[in-house]
């Protein structure tokens, strides 16, 4: 049930572009006994259906810029493999740590963000 | 009428910091399993793209790059089946609501309660 409804929640966040993954890794870390690589992993193949599901929508709502980022798709792609290789040496505390820094610096900059909008 | 292309869209279509964009939204997102999003709009932002094009073209982005990580996870990590069915469920509706909400809410708050919330979390994940 947790499963489900922090994944619910995550969805949200995620279709708006948020990174909802930030917050559902995060939730399975406390209240469940998996490593921190499963947990990662859960949430990549989470995250697929669900980013399936919101392309449609932000394609029929005219919103997607493919052009202008077929270059970016590409070396991410390949540049993953290599986050990915790295994650899975790592021990699953060590990883855990440095995903908690990553999201520390995240949360400032998504507070920086929030003031800096103008408008309420 | 010819449409007359920007600076800005030319860098995008193919150049050095197109690349480097790509690597650190990749390798990010690789490491983490995540975040890769909110780098990628960072930089779509940055690059001359509008803020709701930018959050759309980054969930394609990164549901490219999940599918080859997702992968590799898959076979080194033993992830369970249960868990990402219960998660995925989950997230199909969500994705969904999220996706229409877009283009109706205003967001100011909603990156601050988000980066609160995000501080603290990271705080007692350090612990």
């Amino acid at each position: 049930m947790i499963l489900f409804l922090a994944g619910l929640f995550s969805g949200v966040l995620g279709g708006m572009g948020i990174g909802g993954g930030v917050l559902l890794i995060p939730v399975l870390t406390f209240f469940t006994e998996l490593s921190q690589q499963q947990i990662q992993g859960i949430n990549l193949m989470y995250f697929i259906p669900s980013a399936a599901v919101a392309v449609i929508i932000h394609r029929k709502n005219g919103n997607l810029e493919v052009k202008k980022i077929k270059t970016v798709v590409s070396a991410a792609v390949l540049a993953s493999i290599f986050g990915a290789v790295i994650a899975l040496s790592l021990p699953s505390g060590t990883l855990k740590r440095l995903f908690a820094a990553f999201l520390l610096a995240m949360g400032i900059y998504e507070l920086i963000k929030g003031f800096k909008i103008k408008r309420i | 009428m010819a449409k007359i292309i920007t600076e800005k869209e030319l860098f995008y279509v193919n150049s050095k910091k197109s690349v480097l964009s790509g690597i650190i939204i990749g390798f990010v997102n690789g490491i983490f399993g995540s975040g890769g999003g909110t780098v990628c709009v960072y930089m779509l932002e940055k690059n001359g793209i509008e803020p709701h094009k930018s959050h759309a073209s980054a969930v394609l982005i990164i549901l490219c790059v999940s599918i080859v990580s997702a992968a590799i996870y898959f076979f080194k990590a033993h992830v369970d089946f249960k868990s990402i069915a219960l998660a995925s469920s989950g997230g199909i509706i969500g994705g969904a609501a999220g996706a229409f909400l877009l283009n109706k809410i205003s967001d100011k708050w909603l990156h601050i309660i988000f980066g609160a919330v995000m501080i603290l979390t990271a705080w007692r994940m350090f612990l």
